[in-house]
């Protein structure tokens, strides 16, 4: 258990956003908007999406942040699919 | 109160964990460094996304609460630390913090979630945390924020 605890929280460690790149990142979601954000800041930014859906046994207090979260990964896949 | 709660756009809301919850509002060009009344807190490093908090509703749609999903370590260690205080509802993937008398049990969450935050500590080992209020809050949410069920607290620089 302990040696699991240690590999989420080496893991959720790595995901880091300036406050630059995470208000750039809410004006790609609200505008569609690029500007300076790079493919790394997107990519950490789905990573963090997709630890935050990741089935661990508890559940939300509805399905509407998790519709939120899965359109934003969506946003973030078809952009990095048209290719920057 | 009122007075206090204007112009939410340019403000960052702070929750303090403490036996009691107590809110507050402060600039958001403070950074990685805040005082909560008198007591100096500090983050734990520069990342801005360290959470991702949703908006809980009532059945009538106001604001009683947000949910707060940890995505950072800090974040975790801000989850392990707050589950017993009797505001705070946890399940294995996040928590809820409530601005009511006592937990709900047919909220809503509403899905819109806010951008970046900092957790921070202070010296004793207490917790807040931080959310950008324009990301998150409605203009109709002020007078929700203003009734809360939580003691008010000064945030500077």
């Amino acid at each position: 258990m302990g040696a699991t605890r240690g590999a989420v929280a080496a893991r959720v460690s790595s995901i880091g956003l300036s406050k630059a790149e995470t208000e750039a990142m809410r004006t790609f979601f609200t505008k569609g908007e690029i500007g300076e954000l790079t493919t790394e800041a997107l990519l950490k930014y789905r990573a963090a999406a997709v630890r935050a859906l990741a089935p661990t046994g508890g559940k939300r207090v509805s399905e509407a942040g998790i519709l939120e979260q899965t359109r934003r990964i969506k946003v973030i896949d078809e952009f990095l699919g048209r290719g920057k | 109160m009122g007075e206090r709660m204007s112009n939410l756009a340019e403000q960052l809301f702070v929750m303090v964990f403490q036996r009691e919850l107590s809110i507050g509002l402060g600039s958001k060009e403070l950074e990685d460094s805040i005082r909560i009344d008198d007591v100096y807190f500090r983050s734990s490093g520069d990342n801005h996304l360290t959470t991702f908090c949703d908006r809980l509703l009532d059945s009538s749609g106001r604001l009683v609460g947000v949910n707060i999903t940890p995505i950072s370590a800090c974040a975790e260690a801000l989850m392990r630390t707050v589950k017993t205080l009797r505001y705070v509802t946890v399940d294995s993937s996040a928590f809820q913090v409530w601005f009511t008398e006592a937990p709900l049990r047919d909220a809503e969450n509403n899905g819109e979630q806010a951008f970046g935050g900092y957790v921070f500590s202070n010296d004793s080992g207490e917790f807040a945390l931080s959310i950008d209020a324009d990301f998150l809050f409605t203009s109709v949410d002020e007078a929700r924020l203003s009734v809360a069920h939580a003691r008010w607290v000064v945030i500077s620089a």
